[in-house]
């Protein structure tokens, strides 16, 4: 559904007074995510995931330099044209949604976005937000108001509205305990069996392992390996480069051990 | 590629702001000198010269006494500038120190809070006019009536701005460290009101350097021997019915591209002093 | 001995709690978001005074004055350091560390010149880490200091947070963790403090002691 070709992005960045420079930050990076599967991109803060997602949703900054190619569904990806129908994206963190209106509101607008006609909006957006576990009450606040667990469930209530194919989540666990966590990402999974593409985006690699299908590991911009998450076992032994076999072995659940050399 | 395409192709975006800094403060500061340069005699009547239009040897023509005023409003400028800084200077050491009184406590905070929002909303020219009419008009006048109109603004950026770094989290750190209150107003608070100071310095330049011009023009400002802009512009407002309209177009063009070089100055500057520029 | 007593804070954030925190043991403290983590940490450390209830080092107050042996690791690096400050000079304002204490907390050289928002988070957070560990520290709040590291940078913290003899108190939604470093965890539940059951608390001690060993043979 989505391949991600080679893609290079890098920012151009004033360097003293007069020079400027290219920092890259994402090398030469392949993926795919199919339909009804769940791929999850990890790596480190800094190791330009949030990239990805703001690459194939249109969103990078003015200053970025972006190589390579993007295709959904075997064509040239248009972000313009499929972000809001056919992809969505669940965003990091509330500062996403507008501190002023409803939530419920929100919801309804995104029922807009998605190209729902303005009848079905409202009943389509109670509905949204009742899949999540959220009712009236949550609808009536605004976001500052919502737990962080809340906040997510309602911006996965937006993403979901419309037909979107494929869904972006980026950090979908940052700052919310384990429950939570693992109620988002049960979400997720739930949403890919039934038959759509998520791609997540996380550092959190013992979050969803048990999840997620695939896992893209990300290391300062370049991919180490794409590995199914059963690689992920015993010590490690089934994943194919020593960055993923370190990162698996790190995990406080499994061995908490640092790198070779400390 | 033409010279301006050149500049951003091998400039980025900070060095941009800071070139067209210099080079604005180049600009005033080559006419303050040539107009410091020129010759007195060209600043006394010579009656023979009366009202000459803007031509050779004359770039902006002579006003009704033959006087070249082009000299004149090259004088005119460095007064007004002049003014602009005494009165920007005493705005700024007001604001500073009320700022850094308001930090004191709350008490204080909301003394200095109830008396910059009286006084922002009062009018400031009727203000003036009146500070100005009581202590006699001249130019110490002038610069306490834009002095003491001017301060709110400032005072008002920087007790936020103060604030601000005060209830930061990093300041209770700096405490938990054993810094005392001294390290943290030198390391701490300085470096962040320093660039709102000087921002706020020049860019109440112009501020201070109209208002002068407007005194002036209404009477209450600088004495009219002694050139200033407002002082020209209010000569030429009896002269524009006879077509003498360089009397008053001129003065107020150059006061223009004055302003339009302190707001230059002011962008470089800023950009000098912030270390999280714009990409580009 | 870092004792805590009594505290209420937050208009029933914190309604009664008491904990102690021995010299060189590490505790583990969980519990659900908006509990009052985060607070109670503050109050441990000197930055929040309590509306009620004290906080005692060795029997006396905490020092109003000079470097405080508690000190807090927050959990936004961010805010923690001066945004107009040099990488350089945040390492260097509570005491001078050197390089090879640089090195073993992966912050590189060409990092001293930058600007805090030029760093990552995670980056950030080792530098404010390794700026708090001046002489005279004797405990670390640490609150939620390794959830945004990937475990790799996390993996390699730790033992050496653990290996300078501080008293720890680990604040952390990560049960897996909390086994790793604690020999006794909270949690925070409803304004108070519940004693949260280790398990095998024989068998985590000794697996502590097996992976101890492991880490000291690796560096």
């Amino acid at each position: 559904m989505l391949e991600v070709a080679r893609l290079s992005i890098g920012f151009r960045r004033p360097l003293g007074l007069w020079r400027r420079e290219i920092v890259p930050a994402l090398r030469d990076i392949s993926l795919q995510v199919q339909a009804g599967e769940m791929l999850a991109v990890i790596g480190a803060s800094g190791a330009g995931k949030s990239l990805l997602a703001q690459a194939i949703l249109g969103l990078l900054p003015a200053h970025a330099v972006l190589s390579g190619a993007l295709r959904y569904r075997g064509a040239p990806l248009d972000p313009a044209a499929l972000r809001g129908r056919r992809i969505a994206l669940v965003p990091q963190s509330i500062a996403w949604l507008d501190p002023l209106v409803r939530t419920g509101r929100q919801v309804e607008w995104a029922a807009g976005r998605a190209g729902l006609p303005a009848a079905a909006r409202r009943p389509a957006a109670t509905a949204a937000l009742a899949r999540f576990g959220l009712g009236a009450a949550a609808a009536r606040r605004f976001p500052h108001q919502l737990s962080g667990g809340m906040a997510r469930r309602a911006m996965l209530a937006m993403a979901t509205l419309g037909q979107a194919e494929l869904l972006i989540a980026d950090e979908p666990t940052n700052g919310l305990d384990p429950e939570n966590a693992a109620r988002v990402l049960n979400h997720l999974r739930t949403l890919a069996d039934a038959g759509r593409g998520v791609l997540v985006i996380s550092h959190d690699l013992a979050a969803v392992l048990p999840l997620a299908d695939r896992v893209a590991i990300l290391r300062d911009g370049a991919l180490q390996e794409t590995a199914p998450a059963a690689a992920f076992r015993g010590n490690g032994a089934a994943l194919a480069s020593p960055y993923a076999r370190a990162l698996w072995r790190a995990l406080p659940e499994i061995g908490f051990l640092p790198a070779e050399g400390g | 590629m033409n010279a301006r395409a050149k500049i951003k192709a091998r400039v980025n975006a900070r060095g941009r702001l800071l070139l067209t800094g210099l080079t604005a403060a180049l600009l005033l500061g080559g006419a303050l000198l040539a107009g410091h340069g020129m010759d007195a005699a060209l600043l006394r009547p010579r009656f023979g010269l009366a009202a000459l239009p803007p031509g050779p040897g004359y770039p902006f023509g002579t006003d009704a006494l033959g006087r070249d005023l082009l000299a004149r409003s090259l004088r005119g400028l460095e007064t007004s500038l002049l003014v602009g800084l005494l009165a920007a200077t005493a705005s700024t050491l007001i604001a500073l120190l009320l700022a850094g009184l308001a930090m004191l406590g709350r008490a204080a905070d909301a003394i200095v809070g109830l008396a910059v929002e009286t006084c922002i909303g009062l009018p400031h020219l009727v203000l003036m006019i009146l500070v100005a009419f009581a202590l006699g008009g001249g130019v110490g006048a002038v610069v306490a009536a834009v002095a003491l109109t001017h301060w709110p603004v400032l005072t008002r950026i920087l007790r936020a701005e103060f604030q601000a770094v005060l209830t930061a989290d990093y300041v209770i750190h700096a405490r938990r460290f054993g810094h005392g209150p001294w390290f943290i107003l030198r390391r701490h608070l300085l470096p962040h009101a320093l660039p709102q100071l000087a921002v706020g310095f020049v860019l109440m330049l112009p501020h201070a350097i109209l208002h002068e011009a407007a005194l002036t023009f209404v009477g209450f400002g600088i004495a009219p021997a002694r050139p200033s802009i407002g002082g020209l512009l209010a000569e030429a407002l009896g002269s524009l019915s006879a077509g003498w309209w360089w009397l008053g177009v001129l003065p107020g063009a150059l006061l223009l591209a004055a302003v339009l070089c302190l707001d230059g100055i002011a962008s470089g500057l800023r950009a000098w002093l912030s270390p999280r520029v714009a990409e580009a | 001995m870092l004792v805590a007593h009594g505290l209420h804070h937050g208009g029933g954030l914190l309604d009664g709690v008491s904990l102690t925190l021995a010299p060189g043991q590490v505790v583990g403290l969980a519990g659900p978001s908006g509990a009052g983590k985060t607070t109670l940490g503050r109050l441990l450390a000197g930055h929040l005074v309590p509306e009620r209830g004290t906080v005692r080092l060795d029997g006396v107050p905490l020092p109003a004055r000079g470097f405080c042996p508690v000190q807090l690791l927050p959990q936004t690096a961010e805010l923690a350091v001066n945004p107009r400050w040099r990488i350089g000079r945040i390492l260097e304002e509570a005491y001078t560390p050197g390089a090879a204490a640089r090195r073993a907390f992966g912050i590189q050289d060409t990092w001293l010149r930058r600007y805090p928002h030029e760093l990552s988070g995670g980056e950030l957070q080792r530098v404010v880490i390794l700026r708090s560990l001046a002489p005279g520290l004797r405990y670390l709040v640490a609150d939620e200091i390794s959830a945004m590291l990937d475990p790799l940078t996390q993996a390699a913290l730790w033992p050496h947070l653990l290996g300078q003899g501080l008293g720890i108190l680990v604040i952390s939604h990560n049960a897996a963790l909390l086994k790793r470093l604690a020999t006794v965890t909270w949690r925070l539940e409803g304004g108070r403090l519940h004693r949260l059951p280790m398990g095998d608390p024989a068998g985590a001690a000794a697996d502590r002691e097996k992976w101890r060993a492991e880490i000291s043979e690796r560096v």
